[in-house]
């Protein structure tokens, strides 16, 4: 199997838009290979073409909604306390050229 | 020495017959803590004035039936504490201030327990050592030149060490049930869906489970009457009424029968431990319980790690997009907003977790969902349908929660990498994320002078039964130690 | 060469619930910025989603009016992306299963009617608002996490005019349901057109050009009608059409690229594993749904068949929703509809024009207006009376006799009393009945001038019409 380029990876961390040193991404490739193996493995010796995906712990489903009658908010003093630049009531930032 | 290494009934009684008051109990606490602070570094936030004043506050109250009155406690550092700092250990959140608080936490503080601190983790949960917190590692109280395991490092040492009684984690492989084996404590996780995760740092929502560690059962037992309980704030928790356990958990079993999972039990490699377990099982026998050992598909079984790897990589990836500095967090500048948030997030993940990120976005990219992440969820069904098949004739699997002592650091591949060695032995307890089993790890054996817990998983909502069962073994191990 | 035009829509609406989709911050994102959020909308570490029923019970409506198959068991899916206004780093949606789908509406078309189809319905939440200055941007998280729905229409769509007149088919619906305020001046309806064309015969659909920022009905038909003239310039010059994204700009009346489609964007769409799947109570979802009121379309149908109105009658009346309910007050105390109708579409929408106001503010009652038009039939007022009345009433409570009695309204309709004042005229000008035999009309109307002289306007026209022509039969003998 070929082994994934650290190139393709960067685009991976980018779309996530995060980066690694150099040497983050040769240790990440060699956990690739290893996982992208044990699938392999996985693949030839357990069919799984007829199973359901599992997405929950439990086969159920729920009923309760939530009634819109409920009304809470925060202060907005609050709401912004934690953001990097605030200005006017809103948070700041670079300008998003759209 | 001192009270908080005992079970809340005696410290509630001393309480009651006003031998010690709250104020002593937390400035005990307190003391610990500092001690434990030095020697392993649990904690990442102390909040000891709020404490003190807390104590100094119920010291004037007349003291009630529960037993968590005035107990101090310490909570993981992934849950949201109103205006109190809950970093997940990670240096992009290393000044948030939550505007709300968990409903865990929320509850025990209505339960009047005293929160000492937050503890540190493995970064935003996601690992196994309590090795990539942003604080740094949390050494083992029992030996500080072993790891005590996590991602609930910081709290599994606070309750080993004796600094409080009861210390909230939550699991999502292992993370409170492993460290517990590591630290000689109990490590519960119920069942999923029965305590509310509002507020509790989502890592792998269908996995995580609010979890914790106690001294003893009947203390884990206490506990989940605390927390369990519907909450419309979680839309995956379940709409049961609430259950009071504690009461019903007397050890007596009826006709009790385990099952011991073979191809995972025997590849304990020293024969010393192995021994050792042996004699347990034996005694379980002894003590009238019918305990099988039975075969299972191991080519299935073997799958448990890669397929945990791709759901919770798969579903962290996503649950932690919302770290990017803007409207709260660690925010790094750059010259536009696109190079603002890589540079906040890049900073701001340890890279392990940044890895792990990486491998998520992978298994959710159209062009690998289906055979990676569909893939995982399709061997999650067939895994949880074959433990289930087991619980449907056994009333609980039992297995060793590691197959060896805490390991020394220096044995520690210190960047987490994933390993093409690993140990069906080490990453079994997986299995009641998958299937949102109750699991309980008690400590069990000891070996070279550490602990070594016993792992007992099982059926949905039988969490009183696990736990009444961990209770009969409880009682049995301790008989044998003394 | 013949080209055919494929269009389809994508329409997302704001939905009229009192709190958000996942929150219970109100639902009200033209206020002071930020004053109406909750830490859910903020995308803030350990907090959970919880689904708004109101927000379940509107889609249900809207796909019921759209003839969807539900699906009466939720799931939600996530689409991640990164981007300014999207706190989560996701935005909870339907992926997989939409609470609807298969649905059609029809539209009307210069008397044709033709069915178009509708691929989904889906709920989701709205972004944050970001305000662009020169060098940075602010962000207002009040509309972040608005309840939404997306209806996806099917390729059915074959002109500019067609698309228009889907767009406001669905509108008046969903406006009359009251799912939604549908303004798309303010953004509460937000269209976004994909265009395309090919040969006709040929079976592949041509590149899809997507259109963004549409404000009003008639700028979804301007913007498609020059995008398909550009798009078969292109394929004439033999040049490619391009996976692009374009806007609208009003100025200039022609789409303008916004940017290209590179590659596709990968959402990596998965289930929302914080909300369990949700089973409706199918005895709520039946009394949802099986409550309906009738829709524009219907009652512009039955109104031409139970009131016999024109179609461009029952048309413009079931156009807007209020006058659509006056005018249902008004047929149920008198029955000349046509008339009423009359009075409603030409003199009530024109004097509002005129005045700049809504029929929410309008003081006559139903009951005033039909009773009007009674006295008319019956002679007791003229027309032309009626039409000082009907401005009287337009900006008072009164009643009509009221007003009759306050502006000294008399109609003189006693037979006897009329006979007297058309002989006076006969004596006064002979000559007319003269003219009148001789064949010159102007007489006619110079006598009947010359009544209402004498009787101050105050004779029914009608009757006085019919006793003169009466009379000059007489000299006939």
């Amino acid at each position: 199997m070929e082994k994934i380029s650290v190139e393709k990876l960067k685009e991976w961390a980018l779309n996530l838009k995060l980066d690694m040193s150099d040497s983050q991404y040769a240790t990440l490739q060699d956990e690739f290979d290893i996982l992208l193996r044990q699938m392999d493995r996985i693949n030839q010796t357990i069919d799984t073409t007829h199973v359901v995906p599992m997405s929950f712990p439990f086969d159920v489903t729920f009923t309760n909604l939530r009634d819109d009658d409920e009304v809470e908010e925060s202060h907005r003093d609050e709401i912004l306390k934690n953001a990097h630049e605030v200005m006017d009531g809103q948070i700041k930032i670079h300008k998003v050229v759209e | 020495m001192g009270y908080l290494d005992q079970s809340l009934e005696k410290i509630h009684q001393d309480l009651k017959e006003h031998k010690v008051t709250v104020t002593k109990l937390v400035e005990e606490a307190i003391e610990k803590a500092t001690k434990l602070q030095k020697e392993c570094n649990a904690f990442v936030t102390f909040t000891t004035e709020d404490a003190l004043q807390k104590a100094k506050e119920l010291d004037q109250k007349e003291i009630t039936e529960n037993l968590f009155f005035g107990i101090p406690f310490a909570i993981k550092d992934n849950y949201a504490t109103k205006n109190v700092l809950s970093t997940g250990s990670s240096r992009i959140l290393n000044n948030y201030l939550p505007i709300y608080e968990s409903t865990a936490t929320d509850l025990l503080n209505h339960a009047d327990a005293i929160s000492i601190g937050k503890t540190v983790l493995d970064e935003l949960a996601m690992g196994g050592s309590g090795l990539s917190g942003a604080t740094g590692v949390v050494k083992n109280p029992l030996d500080p030149q072993r790891l005590i395991g996590g991602s609930s490092a910081g709290s599994c040492a606070a309750v080993t060490a004796g600094v409080v009684p009861f210390a909230l984690g939550s699991d999502t492989g292992d993370s409170v049930r492993k460290p517990a084996s590591f630290g000689g404590i109990v490590g519960f996780k119920p069942t999923w869906g029965r305590i509310s995760r509002f507020g509790l740092y989502p890592f792998a929502p269908s996995l995580d489970t609010v979890a914790f560690f106690t001294r003893n059962v009947k203390d884990s037992a206490y506990a989940f009457d605390i927390l369990n309980g519907y909450d419309n704030k979680d839309m995956t928790s379940f709409n049961f009424p609430k259950e009071k356990v504690y009461s019903k958990i007397d050890g007596n079993l009826k006709s009790p029968k385990i099952a011991v999972l073979k191809e995972i039990y025997e590849t304990i490699s020293n024969p010393e431990i192995k021994n050792k377990f042996d004699h347990f099982f034996n005694q379980c026998k002894k003590l009238g319980i019918q305990v099988d050992l039975i075969s299972i598909d191991k080519k299935l079984y073997d799958t448990i790690y890669a397929t945990y790897m791709i759901l919770s990589c798969s579903e962290a990836t996503s649950n932690n997009a919302n770290l990017d500095g803007v409207n709260f967090g660690n925010y790094q500048d750059g010259n536009d907003i696109d190079k603002a948030i890589i540079a906040t997030r890049t900073n701001g993940f340890g890279e392990l977790i940044k890895r792990r990120f990486i491998f998520g976005s992978y298994f959710l990219s159209k062009e690998n969902q289906d055979k990676m992440f569909l893939k995982a969820k399709k061997l999650r069904r067939l895994i949880v349908e074959d433990v289930n098949r087991i619980l449907n004739q056994y009333d609980a699997i039992v297995l060793p929660a590691s197959g060896n002592i805490a390991p020394l650091f220096e044995e520690v591949n210190p960047t987490d990498r994933l390993s093409d060695e690993y140990l069906l032995l080490e990453n079994h307890m997986a299995i009641a994320n998958f299937g949102g089993l109750p699991s309980i790890t008690i400590p069990c054996i000891e070996h070279e002078g550490l602990p070594i817990g016993i792992n007992i998983t099982g059926k949905a909502f039988q969490d009183k039964e696990v736990l009444n069962l961990a209770y009969a073994l409880e009682k049995m191990i301790g008989g044998n130690k003394k | 060469m013949n080209f055919e035009t494929v269009i389809g829509i994508e329409i997302h609406l704001q939905l009229k619930t009192k709190t958000k989709m996942f929150s219970p911050a109100l639902n009200v994102s033209k206020e002071i910025p930020n004053t109406h959020v909750h830490p859910i909308d903020m995308g803030f570490p350990g907090t959970l989603p919880r689904v708004n029923k109101k927000a379940v019970e509107l889609s249900l409506i809207a796909c019921q009016a759209l003839h969807c198959e539900i699906d009466d068991c939720l799931h939600f899916d996530r689409k991640n992306y990164f981007y300014a206004d999207l706190p989560k780093g996701f935005q909870i949606t339907q992926n997989e299963r939409p609470i609807g789908k298969n649905g059609y509406i029809t539209i009307t078309i210069e008397g044709k009617e033709k069915e178009i189809g509708i691929e989904r319905v889906h709920m989701e939440e709205d972004t944050a608002k970001q305000l662009h200055y020169s060098t940075f941007t602010l962000l207002d998280y009040n509309r972040c996490g608005v309840p939404l729905i997306e209806i996806v229409s099917k390729p059915h769509i074959r002109s500019g005019q067609e698309a228009a007149a889907y767009v406001e088919q669905l509108r008046n619906i969903l406006l009359y349901l009251d799912v939604s305020d549908c303004k798309m001046e303010e953004g509460s309806l937000r269209c976004d057109v994909n265009v395309s064309i090919r040969p006709y015969g040929q079976k592949e659909f041509g590149t899809k050009v997507e259109i963004k920022n549409l404000n009003s009905i008639s700028n979804v038909e301007k913007a498609i009608d020059y995008e398909v003239k550009r798009q078969k310039a292109l394929y004439l010059k033999g040049q490619p059409i391009e996976m692009e994204t374009r806007r609208f700009d009003e100025a200039s009346k022609t789409t303008i690229l916004m940017r290209k489609k590179t590659s596709a964007v990968d959402y990596k769409y998965f289930t929302e594993d914080n909300i369990m799947p949700i089973q409706l109570d199918k005895e709520w979802v039946k009394q949802v749904t099986s409550n309906l009121p009738e829709l524009p379309h219907q009652k512009e149908i039955r109104y031409q068949k139970e009131y016999g109105l024109s179609s461009y009658d029952a048309k413009v009346l079931t156009s807007n929703k209020s006058m659509m309910l006056y005018f249902e007050q008004l047929v149920k105390f008198y029955h000349n509809y046509k008339i009423m109708a009359n009075w409603v579409i030409v003199e009530m929408l024109g004097y509002l024009n005129k005045n700049n106001q809504t029929f929410e503010q309008i003081k006559m009652k139903p009951q005033e207006l039909a009773q009007m038009v009674q006295y008319i039939d019956e002679g007791k007022i003229s027309s032309k009376q009626a039409k000082d009345v009907f401005e009287h009433l337009m900006c008072s409570e009164k009643t009509v006799d009221e007003i009759i009695k306050e502006l000294n309204i008399v109609q003189i309709s006693d037979d006897h009393l009329l006979l007297e004042v058309i002989h006076a005229v006969f004596n006064e000008f002979p000559s007319s009945i003269e003219d009148y035999f001789a064949g010159k009309d102007r007489a006619f109307g110079f006598m009947i001038g010359q009544i209402m002289k004498k009787t101050k306007g105050q004779a029914n026209p009608n009757k006085v019409n019919q006793l003169l022509r009466q009379e000059l039969e007489k000299f006939k003998k």
